[in-house]
């Protein structure tokens, strides 16, 4: 039943508005996150002038928040393929003002995360030795090629789809703009044989992000799972991040929906029904995440081997207890409480069980990497890690530039992919009536050849 | 081929650390403050783990020296990942300060704990400057470092050795710092494929075992349990 | 403004290349030091096949849009017919 035209050609202006004009409240906001990212990178000069050494980080904990920084955002990363390319697949049609949201999440996050690891190197001068003399034994260099691919299948999976709402940018703007849509629309016409190339780059793509999508958290937890450590040496590990990187991803993709539904006045297109179905995939993910890391913690106190059962005990009851039952209580107690019941499960209580979700996940990363190296199998030394001003300044400056980048891409770009809200107006609503119709019993007038009925007849 | 390994005999060994002290001496080790040892920077290529259980009079004291393993299956070794940690063809664990990426993945792979990163530029106090060995290179900034059974003394005498046109004798000829100073005579080295050597004998000891042998490192430092 | 229609499925198709040729680096070296060969072989098997797909991607998709565009915007071309009246230009 397609809708008329007037209903597609005039009612989104709204979408083209935070593109077209920017007020007095994204320069205030810019401007704090600009300082903070600043005073990040002025954290990191420092490091770099003195070594390494201005961290908590010593021996045996030699690993601390940066890499704990690394595995958080390149679980966010996850945002993007569960919904645009799991959801594209499955033709739901809810994910279409949802889309481009969460690629844009995936791309800029990444970038972080490979930022992360490199704050963490030694000699950050000495990178490159990496891809000259990189030995693909070890799990670093699998994290190096997958996330990788990972980046350029996303950063081509959010382009592709973009090529449209550019062209139809070009048309309405002015100035430097104009020159900019124009020049990476690639020339975009709408003419049906684009149409065909375009569709067919977008299913190939939403195929195969999802399985370089789970190579890349699979590798990043083998980082930890193929070295000899007590509570590390888990088969568990690959499953266990992929789900906590979805679980996390989908709380990042539901407070930036909700920030830019607020900030450019959105609520016609992202409605309570999508931040509904979202918010049950975050209960389902909650769930799940549960049941893992119960698992993980069982095996390890039932067998009461004595360097899993050391680490095992210093985060149920020991130093880490605070942390880990923090943990158990935002990832699994609140975000329950606010998504099993009908009546919080709105759009504010999804924000605040996302909030309560990211703020978890990070305290899972960090129990993962801190009370492992601190609790070492020879019984000396102990350690105890404790993080400096550096490394809360330049995780608190990652949080905010990727933020920043995140709002700077909604000044150039829509935010809700336009032609697809459109498509589903005007083919989306008609192709999913025509699908409804064909998984009801009645085959409308055919006779079967062959079969009981002609064998009836 | 040689097969170079060491036999720690702990009833002989008195915990006096002169093979910490000497393998800091020969190998350049930087020296911290009291204080940056408090907040576990300290760095021992060779360490005395003590162990004390009970109370006086019943005490029980256990004094174990421990070097790099050099395992013959050495995670730190597959987890590098610009091949910076490297094992000889005579077994020799090493590491190459001139490619470290101070990533650190070999202090975490390491279930003895054995590999140090320097986490800022090493310095020493003016009289001990003045004691470093020129035959071993000074780290920089931002790399690991560890033990590795003195290779630059099985350098010098396989450069010796080829001078009279013969390989290095299976012990005797090259030992470590720490074999060398030991006043109890408690650390033995050699090469473990030469029957004749005390180490090789001495690592078929029934009183010989390993530490957490059962993870597959397979440790080439054996110890000798009291008896 | 339309050499970037054809330098931007170019740095595509330039960076994937490149990237099958670091694999290849990686396998020379792997073989030359007798060092994680197996490990090497496996993820290049894996590696190169994507990146080929992105090499399709930037000629079949990138280029044949912008060659579509590139061709529109030839003076005295006639428009070409819509693929969607009213969704998309």
């Amino acid at each position: 039943m397609p809708t008329t035209h007037s209903q597609g050609l005039g009612g989104d202006e709204i979408l083209f508005a935070p593109v077209l004009r920017t007020g007095r409240g994204f320069y205030v906001a810019a401007g704090i996150l600009l300082a903070v990212a600043a005073w990040g990178v002025y954290a990191y000069t420092v490091q770099i002038r003195y070594g390494l050494g201005v961290t908590g980080l010593n021996r045996p904990v030699a690993w601390g928040f940066y890499i704990v920084n690394f595995v958080f955002f390149i679980g966010i990363s996850h945002a993007g393929t569960l919904i645009s390319a799991i959801l594209r697949l499955c033709k739901a049609e809810w994910r279409r003002p949802i889309t481009r949201a969460a690629e844009t999440i995936t791309v800029l996050v990444l970038f972080f995360g490979l930022g992360s690891i490199i704050i963490d190197l030694g000699r950050p001068d000495r990178l490159f030795y990496v891809l000259q003399y990189g030995r693909l034994q070890s799990p670093l260099l699998w994290d190096v090629t997958s996330i990788t691919t990972y980046l350029t299948a996303s950063t081509l999976y959010l382009y592709l789809p973009l090529i449209p709402d550019l062209a139809l940018l070009r048309d309405r703007a002015g100035g430097w703009r104009r020159h900019l849509y124009t020049a990476i629309s690639l020339g975009w016409q709408g003419s049906p044989e684009q149409h065909r190339r375009l569709e067919r780059g977008i299913a190939v793509m939403a195929v195969l992000v999802i399985p370089i999508a789970v190579s890349v958290h699979t590798v990043v937890s083998w980082v930890f799972s193929m070295t000899l450590q007590p509570m590390w040496q888990s088969t568990i590990f690959g499953p266990y991040f992929v789900t906590g990187a979805i679980f996390s991803g989908i709380a990042a993709l539901i407070i930036s929906m909700a920030a830019v539904r607020r900030a450019y006045h959105l609520e016609n297109y992202l409605k309570p029904v999508h931040f509904n179905s979202l918010a049950l995939l975050l209960l389902t993910m909650s769930l799940l995440w549960f049941y893992f890391t119960f698992a993980e913690h069982l095996t390890a106190y039932y067998g009461g081997e004595l360097a899993e059962g050391a680490v095992l005990f210093a985060k149920v009851t020991g130093p880490y207890a605070l942390e880990f039952w923090g943990m158990t209580v935002l990832n699994l107690v609140i975000p329950m409480a606010i998504m099993a019941n009908r009546r919080t499960r709105t759009v504010a209580g999804t924000v605040v069980a996302s909030t309560s979700v990211l703020v978890g996940m990070w305290l899972e990363r960090y129990l993962i990497v801190v009370p492992t190296l601190a609790n070492p199998r020879l019984p000396y030394p102990r350690g105890i890690y404790l993080a400096t001003w550096v490394e809360w300044s330049i995780t608190a400056g990652a949080f905010a530039l990727f933020i920043l980048l995140y709002m700077v891409f909604t000044k150039l770009f829509p935010i809700i992919s336009i032609w697809e809200v459109r498509e589903g107006r005007e083919i989306g609503i008609r192709e999913a009536h025509e699908r409804m119709q064909s998984y009801l019993p009645g085959d409308q007038g055919h006779v079967p050849a062959v079969g009981p009925a002609a064998a009836l007849r | 081929m040689a097969r170079w390994g060491m036999v720690i005999d702990l009833d002989r060994c008195t915990g006096c650390q002169a093979c910490v002290v000497a393998c800091k001496a020969e190998n350049n080790v930087p020296v911290v403050s009291s204080a940056e040892a408090q907040a576990g920077r300290l760095m021992l290529w060779m360490t005395v783990i003590p162990e004390v259980e009970g109370e006086f009079p019943r005490v029980r004291a256990r004094f174990t020296p421990r070097p790099c393993m050099q395992c013959e299956n050495p995670p730190c070794v597959k987890v590098c990942p610009v091949q910076a940690m490297m094992k000889s063809s005579e077994g020799i664990v090493s590491h190459v300060f001139a490619r470290c990426i101070g990533c650190r993945f070999c202090v975490q792979a390491c279930p003895y704990g054995v590999t140090y990163f320097n986490w800022q530029a090493p310095t020493w106090p003016a009289d001990l400057r003045e004691a470093l060995n020129p035959d071993f290179a000074i780290r920089p900034t931002g790399v690991v470092e560890m033990c590795d059974f003195c290779h630059h003394r099985l350098q010098h005498a396989r450069e010796m050795a080829r001078a009279d046109e013969r390989e290095v004798r299976g012990e005797g000829e090259y030992v470590p710092a720490c074999v060398q100073a030991c006043p109890a005579r408690a650390l033995i080295f050699g090469d473990l494929n030469d029957p004749n050597t005390s180490a090789s004998k001495l690592a078929q000891s029934p009183r010989a075992f390993r530490l957490l042998e059962d993870l597959g490192t397979v440790p080439k430092v054996y110890y000798l349990k009291e008896g | 403004m339309d050499w970037l229609w054809r330098l931007i499925p170019i740095t595509v198709a330039g960076f994937a290349v490149a990237f099958i040729g670091w694999m290849a680096q990686m396998l020379r070296l792997a073989w030359l030091r007798d060092d994680s060969w197996g490990f090497t072989v496996t993820v290049a098997s894996v590696v190169i096949p994507i990146f080929l797909v992105f090499v399709w991607l930037a000629v079949y998709v990138m280029w044949g849009i912008a060659r579509e565009g590139l061709r529109a915007t030839r003076p005295g071309e006639p428009p070409p017919p819509q693929a969607r009246p009213g969704v998309a230009p």
